[in-house]
């Protein structure tokens, strides 16, 4: 880059006589003593340097000689490198002129902060086209972002109509930079280095914003303005309100990134929410009334879904806060095409598939026990439910997502007041909602009747943690369950087992049932010997009968004539209805009946 | 030729003469210079080379006054002794 001079002419003319007047102190300067050559010789290497080195060009400057060096000129006022030159031009009539030395890196200063916010804000630039300028900007403003008086001396004097300009034309330029590279597929050194020096800038633009206001947020464009988001550090509430605003606005359309070049707006922005925790369900719980804000505004689809993921986890948000997104989600992606392409024409979401993954971890509040969670009436969840998991494929969807859905269930236990009595109630209503859909949809092929028997185990861990009995990792230290666990590990039925998943789905639902109404009986009893509610030598709980062909009528059977000798007492009954929650009598004797006619 | 050996009032007076040379060099034009040079008179490389070669001169004319009164106490420590 050129270097430029710019002067006070009158300030100058004072500092060239000060000079001669200088030069002449030092030549009278004499003294005849010979001990006081050291001195002198510092005396006069001090006159060369000013009469030398100073004076010259000083002089040469002054003379307006046609020949001289420095050639006087006018700066633009959109050279933005010069910024504090031009405007001392403008303003105060300095004479400014080219300069032979090239200029040196140098600290900025706060006029030269204050004076590259003003002339931001004094003209448009009409664009950035050279790399050394955004270069300039990129080292000037890291320079500014780090201290706090360049920052205030910038923001000052730099108006909301200069912020937009600026940060608009840097979002323009990073998608056409960006297009270059999806048609080309590749980016010449150049544009690579201008590519990374915008992104810098807007980092730093973003910090120094961060320090004060952000009202030209409102009026750049959204990607801009998503850009600049990235480094604000708001808090989770103001950047999904204000995620909210920028999508809207971007979805009106007409903004420079609807050419999918790149992350668009909508992915800047639930890139950000992402890395900030509780943005995600801030903003689900903002655009529940309008489920297209998130779903047909990123170009990447998998990111809009991790972030709804993320936002309706039961761990991020209330049921009640669920009962107002996630139906909602759901509805919207089933009245949308089950191939759907996006407002912009974005690659092809399978909506289906979506969907079963959004209601995985709130499956119990579509249970009939709890539709008054969200409020479900006449059915409401069921259809929807059924609407959602409409076929063996998206069923054997859901049973991929068992962590999930033991997610919801651990969830939902743990806000609920009596927790072990509503473990056992939940545990139940889902596991039957699993039968439920599974018979619908007759479910046969081994691969899906396993993936249900991981489901189950799945759920009677997080239930049974909340026994009292304890977490399932106790399994096996009391006397009945012991006995339990080593009749499962003998026959190999656990989770990871084979054998029992090969049986049909209905044999594989009755004997898990069975399972999970032996395991809370069994933990429940053991905790009831070692507080002294039952004596120490009464005999332990039946097993299931792996063997059996309906191992839940012949568990009821076991159960039944247990409870009458055993001499139980008062325990009998909550024994009782806590296997009959898991495993009723009636229901296994269906079963039986069912498996018995194939 | 013997050289003659200088009298206690001749060195106290030498030793003198050389801090009054310190005491006019540090007052000298020459050493405030750069304050005239400064950003609200010019901007530039040239300029800044300018304040550059100031400050050196400053700072060399710090030195010779420096130099010029550690002479003068040298002196003043012969006529202590002759």
């Amino acid at each position: 880059m050129t270097g430029f001079l710019g002067y006070d002419n009158d300030r100058l003319l004072n500092l060239r006589s000060a000079m001669d007047r200088a030069l002449l102190e030092l030549s009278d300067l004499r003294i005849s003593d010979p001990e006081a050559n050291a001195t002198l010789q510092l005396v006069r290497r001090a006159h060369v340097a000013i009469a030398d080195r100073c004076l010259p060009p000083l002089r040469e400057l002054l003379s307006c000689q046609a020949t001289t060096a420095y050639v006087p000129t006018r700066l633009k006022r959109n050279e933005i490198a010069v910024s504090r030159l031009a405007t001392l031009q403008l303003t105060q009539g300095w004479a400014v002129v080219t300069d032979p030395l090239s200029p040196r890196p140098h600290s900025m200063t706060i006029e030269d902060a204050q004076a590259l916010g003003w002339a931001l804000s004094q003209t448009h630039l009409k664009s950035l086209k050279k790399n050394a300028e955004i270069k300039w900007l990129e080292t000037n403003l890291a320079e500014i972002a780090q201290r706090p008086e360049l920052v205030a001396a910038l923001v000052t004097n730099m108006t909301d109509d200069a912020w937009t300009h600026l940060c608009d034309q840097l979002g323009d330029d990073r998608i056409t930079l960006l297009s270059t590279l999806t048609v080309e597929g590749r980016l010449s050194d150049d544009e690579r280095s201008r590519l990374a020096s915008i992104d810098a800038v807007f980092t730093h633009l973003g910090t120094i914003m961060a320090s004060g206001t952000a009202t030209a947020l409102n009026t750049m464009h959204p990607y801009a303005a998503a850009m600049l988001v990235q480094h604000l550090q708001l808090s989770a509430g103001d950047l999904a309100s204000l995620s909210v605003d920028l999508i809207r606005r971007y979805r009106v359309g007409g903004w420079a990134d609807v050419q999918r070049a790149g992350p668009g707006t909508g992915d800047l922005l639930m890139h950000t929410m992402l890395d900030t925790p509780g943005a995600p369900a801030a903003f689900m719980l903002l655009i529940a009334d309008d489920p297209a804000v998130v779903l047909d505004s990123a170009h990447n689809h998998a990111l809009a879904e991790q972030l709804i993921l993320e936002g309706t986890h039961p761990a991020n948000i209330t049921t009640q806060q669920a009962g107002a997104v996630v139906p909602a989600l759901a509805r919207y992606l089933l009245s949308s095409n089950a191939a759907q392409s996006g407002f912009y024409g974005q690659p092809i979401r399978d909506n289906s598939a979506f969907a079963v993954g959004l209601i995985a971890p709130w499956l119990l509040q579509f249970t009939a026990t709890h539709h008054d969670d969200w409020h479900f009436v006449n059915g409401e969840g069921a259809c929807l439910l059924a609407s959602i998991v409409h076929d063996g494929e998206a069923f054997a969807r859901l049973s991929q997502r068992r962590t999930e859905i033991a997610a919801g269930l651990s969830a939902t236990i743990a806000t609920s007041g009596d927790s072990g009595r509503h473990a056992v109630e939940d545990l139940a209503a889902i596991l039957g909602l699993i039968d439920v859909l599974a018979r619908q949809h007759n479910i046969a092929r081994t691969a899906e009747a396993r993936q249900l028997w991981n489901i189950g185990f799945a759920l009677i861990s997080v239930a049974a943690a909340q026994l009292p009995g304890g977490a399932v990792a106790t399994v096996g230290a009391g006397f009945a369950l012991a006995g339990l666990r080593k009749l499962l590990v003998q026959h190999g039925i656990a989770p990871k087992s084979a054998q029992a998943v090969e049986h049909d789905t209905l044999y594989a639902l009755d004997w898990q049932t069975t399972v999970a109404a032996a395991t809370v009986v069994c933990l429940t009893f053991d905790e009831m010997t070692r507080d002294g509610r039952i004596a120490t030598s009464t005999p332990p709980p039946p097993l299931p009968d792996p063997h059996a062909a309906a191992p839940g009528a012949r568990y009821s059977s076991d159960f039944e004539t247990w409870l009458d000798t055993a001499n139980l007492g008062s325990a009998a009954a909550v024994l009782f209805g806590l296997k009959q929650t898991l495993a009723s009598t009636h229901e296994t004797e269906r079963d039986a009946a069912e498996l018995a006619t194939g | 030729m013997t050289a003659t050996t200088p009298s206690a009032a001749e060195l106290q007076q030498r030793a003198l003469n050389l801090r009054h040379l310190a005491h006019r060099i540090e007052h000298l034009d020459a050493t405030v210079l750069y304050r005239r040079a400064g950003t609200d008179t010019w901007i530039g490389p040239t300029a800044q080379r300018c304040i550059d070669e100031l400050m050196t001169a400053r700072t060399l004319l710090l030195q010779a006054a420096d130099a010029s009164r550690v002479t003068a106490r040298r002196l003043e420590l012969r006529a202590i002794n002759a």
